[in-house]
């Protein structure tokens, strides 16, 4: 990470990190070195990890033990799993990018999402606002096991 | 008009047709054979191509439901003919039950050819949608029905 790198050559880095997070390789938070302390970070929806932080250790107490034993499964990681970005729309200190992600739900089948990214850069290029949008419906589902009536 | 320019009067125009006011049509501002996606495993979700089948399938099958909307862009940047947008998206059902009341925000992308949108790729909150929009509701694993 560098604050000579361009909001879309930091979002690549950040999805490489957050791949090799999926994969089990390096600690399974390293990608949390790209959050700025203070991040806003906005996870929309109605399911169990949505709702708006404040900061790099709300995330730490709230979201990181439920993508641990919810998300991740505690399986260690699978080489490939992780998001993967296709489009890049970046201005100024933002970027916007769309990716597909690859895992494995609740029952270990293969499990596939899109996501919507908006991230928002300081000047030592540290994400300060995160928008992570997603079918999360289908999320609650595969990582919850929760059914819709 | 800029692709920031055209995406802006859309919305502004979808805003005035949700709300019963305004002027202004928004498809005219949708090439005839636009693609529009949106995302997710929802009853809406899927591909649209075209104007007409937008028109009429999409917004025909949300406007039963719908007894007022509003959306707004809340963010917007582009590079080239590409625009990416936050958009906050709220109202309220006809059976009185209110589409995201803390105003949180979704995901667009529009292509622009022109003054037009050639191509847009939509992000809901699908948990909103299936509750609210479409009155169902998350059942824990030990109610599931085989």
């Amino acid at each position: 990470m560098s604050t000579k790198q361009s909001p879309r050559e930091i979002a690549k880095d950040y999805l490489a990190s957050l791949r090799r997070s999926a994969a089990g390789e390096g600690g399974s938070h390293d990608y949390l070195d790209y959050w700025a302390d203070d991040i806003h970070y906005t996870l929309p929806g109605l399911w169990p990890m949505g709702g708006v932080y404040e900061s790099k250790a709300d995330y730490v107490k709230l979201i990181a033990p439920m993508m641990d034993s919810n998300v991740d499964d505690g399986s260690g990681g699978e080489p490939g799993a992780g998001l993967y970005g296709y489009e890049f729309i970046e201005e100024g200190n933002k970027v916007c990018v769309l990716a597909r992600s690859r895992g494995r739900d609740g029952r270990g089948m293969p499990y596939t999402n899109s996501f919507f990214l908006w991230m928002e850069f300081n000047d030592e290029g540290k994400l300060v606002r995160y928008l992570d949008e997603a079918d999360f419906s289908s999320g609650w589902q595969a990582f919850w096991g929760v059914h819709l009536e | 008009m800029t692709p920031k320019e055209v995406v802006s009067e859309f919305i502004r125009r979808c805003d005035a047709a949700a709300s019963g006011g305004g002027s202004g049509d928004p498809y005219e501002l949708l090439a005839e054979d636009v693609e529009l996606k949106v995302q997710g495993r929802t009853i809406l979700s899927g591909e649209y191509p075209g104007r007409e089948i937008v028109k009429m399938v999409l917004a025909g099958a949300v406007a039963p439901r719908v007894a007022k909307a509003n959306v707004e862009i809340v963010a917007l940047i582009s590079e080239g003919n590409k625009v990416a947008t936050q958009l906050k998206t709220t109202g309220e059902t006809l059976d009185g039950k209110i589409y995201n009341p803390k105003g949180e925000p979704g995901g667009c992308v529009f292509y622009v050819d022109g003054d037009e949108i050639s191509e847009a790729i939509l992000f809901l909150d699908n948990t909103m949608v299936e509750t609210v929009l479409l009155g169902r509701r998350y059942l824990p694993p030990s109610q599931a029905t085989e």
